[in-house]
């Protein structure tokens, strides 16, 4: 055994048995077990961690998630069978098994009418967060996976998530509401 | 009884843990597991820093969760991310000072008042070197196994003398095996503090790298 670690070993009893040493080892010794025991007083309970650890996921809820892709946008490119849609405008998003229809109808009082549907219907819950206002609104979906949602006139586009057992598990990108 | 050998008596290696450099580096390719390990690392400490400066749990749970979010937000922009802790400890004794002010706020008082007062909530610098000073020892003490945490703990950081007997019934070992035992983890321990640059010194201060 070193020096070092019989002076060590010698201090932290004499430390620990509160005798006053006055030698350089000593003082090191009665810090470190004063810094322990103080360190032990101010334990952060385990729910503050797993609060600090759920930062990570929280924070990257979206890449988490997967992002719905736009197959179709009849603002981009009228489909023949929907020319007779009149202003309104239709979206088709896919990811993985996920689809999800997107009808938007302007309202004569300047707000929006959303029709969406999701299928497979089983797949969640859509919930909308409109901008600017930064509101989030759940769409109610039916049996069928189909629900609608009014917005005010003052929305200008919205993100739709796909939401599952609480969990958001795919959205959209920003979908403007006007041309 | 057993003999124990001489080798036995010879410190482990302490584990060799990652830096802060290294962990906020691995946070920064997208590595969750860094993130956990930095979390647990310091979450003590911010939380110390904030009982200490006269907070309730809830509330000092509050400043832990404003503190890992800004250090979330600046993980990118760290220059010198070997000085995480003097960062950390900078952040929480503001934070800790902000949720001080709400609380006075919200109590009613008026607020002219408060700034008027010599900032009764916040830490004095010199306990924030002995909050260093714990973290370090914390380290240290992360760096040794858990039964040498134990075992040390039991015997010298309770504040009261205990009879060994007791302690090998409470951490399942023949009482003649403490001493040896308690011989090699506080070398290790010694080992650990060592590594994080603090040792005696005229003062008997440590100085962390």
């Amino acid at each position: 055994m070193s020096d070092d670690a019989k002076r060590w070993q010698q201090a932290v009893e004499a430390a620990a048995g509160g005798e006053a040493k006055g030698d350089p080892w000593a003082a090191f010794a009665r810090r470190i077990l004063e810094a322990r025991r103080r360190g032990r007083d101010d334990r952060a309970p385990t729910r503050v961690l797993r609060r600090a650890q759920a930062i990570w996921q929280d924070s990257r809820k979206p890449k988490a998630a997967r992002w719905l892709k736009v197959i179709a946008d009849s603002f981009v490119d009228p489909m023949p069978a929907l020319r007779g849609a009149r202003g309104a405008r239709l979206l088709r998003l896919e990811a993985g098994p996920l689809t999800l229809d997107v009808r938007v109808d302007p309202r004569p009082d300047g707000g929006t009418h959303l029709h969406v549907a999701l299928v497979p219907a089983s797949a969640g819950q859509v919930r909308a967060l409109v901008a600017p206002a930064k509101r989030a609104s759940r769409v109610q979906l039916d049996a069928h996976g189909t629900g609608t949602l009014d917005l005010a006139a003052d929305a200008r586009e919205i993100v739709l998530l796909v939401v599952a057992d609480g969990e958001e598990i795919a959205r959209t990108p920003r979908i403007p509401l006007r041309r | 009884m057993g003999v124990e050998s001489v080798d036995s008596l010879e410190p482990r290696p302490v584990s060799t843990t990652p830096t802060d450099a290294e962990l906020v580096a691995r946070c920064r390719e997208g590595e969750q597991a860094a993130w956990d390990a930095l979390t647990a690392r310091y979450v003590d400490l911010v939380y110390s820093v904030a009982r200490r400066s006269g907070l309730a749990s809830a509330y000092a749970g509050d400043v832990v969760q404003e503190v890992f979010l800004a250090l979330y937000r600046n993980l990118g922009r760290l220059r010198r991310a070997e000085r995480l802790l003097p960062w950390l400890l900078k952040s929480a004794r503001r934070e800790s000072w902000r949720q001080v002010r709400r609380q006075r706020a919200a109590k009613g008082r008026e607020q002219a008042r408060a700034r008027a007062e010599a900032d009764p909530g916040r830490l004095p610098v010199e306990a924030l070197v002995e909050l260093e000073e714990e973290q370090t020892v914390r380290e240290a003490y992360g760096a040794i196994g858990e039964r040498c945490r134990r075992l040390l703990d039991a015997l010298f950081f309770s504040g009261e003398k205990r009879p060994y007997a007791e302690i090998a019934d409470e951490l399942d070992m023949r009482v003649g095996s403490i001493g040896p035992t308690r011989k090699r983890c506080l070398e290790e321990l010694r080992v650990a503090l060592e590594r994080l640059g603090f040792g005696p010194d005229a003062g008997g201060k440590g100085k962390r790298r």
